[in-house]
């Protein structure tokens, strides 16, 4: 299996402990990645510019990776939806997709419409599979409470095709229980991390990124998880901020990368998966781990 | 109100209320709203989309407000202008920046021996299009 990795603008250029542990457990389980030569953004934070620049700019992507012969693992929840999106009403639309089409043969790309998109979650329950990834680690972890967060955009909306539904189980907390974890439900599952409020009020933001947190601790969690860059930057790396703002002292709990619990499972060091770069005290989690 | 019981943005930025907005916009107060910064409050949970029994769909009134304003020459909150300034310079929406690590360490992706983030190969050619599916009239905003 042989991908190309979409990393997209905030995995790219701040959450590194993502990307490393992207790199570092995905071969592991078979899975190849290629880095692209040339690339854009996804234009997810753009929407409220224009309208038309989030079709262009996917219809991009898609047509690069058309080129190579090769279908996208998108990590990040906002880049997943707007791929998604521009592959559904581009489908229904051919007069945008004519439209799409005229830009890009300027620059010598042609969208088809072959190109899939994948999130990791996809990656690893659908395509790895539950089966292989229990046989492939080295030590099962021990069974701690670990809570869920996979992001709004992972779920929302249900006009067309998502990774993950509500109804049931979510591949994520499946794949936390396949390493040996407690997946531990909390009332803020699928609720919203508040990143993209953050250029219209950080303190806003925060306050919302606040009161996932003390949910998440409230019903006894050790440990936050997510797949989205989004998410894990506001629970990982706004945790002293949300202090500050709320004034709440309590607010500390490891938030981390699947990918990187994943890594440990797998028997990596630490260094390798970038743990160092989170902001949260991920070295309680690691502690108890660790035994 | 299913959509402002529901909403994300609702529960932290005091007049945000996705129904209202909606109202307003049925009302005929779209210029009042294009002309407020509170549109740029929405957090793209997407929970209105999903929750309103009537289909109406406020984030899209939202989204289309901001276009709108945007289209009439409006300047929207910093971090979507620097957001855009960068899309037209490196073709993301900001560069790879310098994370203090836990040990002390500066790193960016060369020192964690990560390859190089691709920008659009024929930039000039990428720009242009940018420009031409809506960026064009903040460009004369944002001067750049």
């Amino acid at each position: 299996m042989k991908f190309l990795l979409y990393l997209g603008c905030t995995t790219a250029t701040k959450q590194y402990g993502y990307e490393l542990s992207l790199r570092a457990t995905l071969p592991l389980l078979g899975v190849e990645l290629e880095h692209p030569k040339d690339m854009n953004c996804c234009g997810v934070p753009m929407k409220g510019i224009s309208k038309f620049y989030p079709y262009y700019a996917c219809a991009r992507i898609m047509a690069l990776a058309e080129s190579q012969g090769l279908d996208i693992i998108a990590p990040c929840n906002g880049c997943h939806l707007n791929l998604t999106e521009t592959i559904y009403k581009l489908k229904l639309n051919p007069l945008l997709m004519s439209a799409v089409n005229e830009l890009l043969k300027e620059e010598g790309l042609k969208y088809t419409g072959k190109a899939m998109v994948y999130h990791p979650v996809e990656i690893l329950h659908d395509k790895i599979g539950i089966e292989k990834i229990t046989s492939s680690i080295k030590r099962k972890l021990p069974e701690i409470p670990v809570s869920s967060h996979p992001g709004c955009h992972l779920i929302r909306p249900t006009e067309f095709p998502r990774p993950e539904t509500r109804d049931g189980p979510l591949k994520l907390d499946r794949l936390i229980e396949a390493i040996g974890l407690k997946a531990r439900d909390y009332p803020e599952k699928y609720e919203c991390c508040g990143a993209a409020i953050l250029p219209y009020s950080p303190e806003a933001a925060i306050k919302t990124a606040a009161f996932r947190i003390k949910r998440a601790l409230a019903v006894g969690s050790k440990a936050i998880t997510s797949l989205c860059p989004y998410c894990i930057d506001m629970l990982d790396g706004k945790q002293d901020a949300a202090k500050t703002i709320t004034g709440d002292q309590n607010i500390s709990i490891p938030a981390l990368y699947y990918t990187q619990l994943l890594g440990l499972a797998l028997g990596l060091d630490e260094k390798e998966l970038g743990m160092s770069l989170n902001m949260s005290p991920v070295e309680v989690l690691l502690e108890e781990v660790k035994v | 109100m299913k959509c402002s019981s529901g909403c994300t943005a609702a529960k932290v930025v005091n007049n945000y209320r996705p129904h209202e907005i909606v109202a307003l916009v049925k009302a005929g107060y779209s210029d009042e709203l294009i002309n407020s910064d509170v549109i740029w409050a929405c957090s793209v949970c997407l929970k209105c989309v999903e929750y309103c029994p009537q289909r109406v769909s406020p984030f899209e009134v939202v989204m289309a407000l901001r276009n709108e304003s945007i289209a009439r020459g409006r300047v929207p909150p910093k971090s979507f202008v620097e957001m855009a300034k960068s899309v037209l310079k490196v073709g993301h929406i900001q560069e790879p920046m310098y994370i203090m690590s836990k040990d002390f360490e500066e790193v960016s992706r060369t020192e964690l021996g990560l390859p190089e983030m691709p920008k659009p190969k024929d930039f000039e050619k990428f720009k242009q299009h940018v420009l031409l599916v809506g960026f064009e009239k903040l460009k004369e905003v944002i001067r750049v």
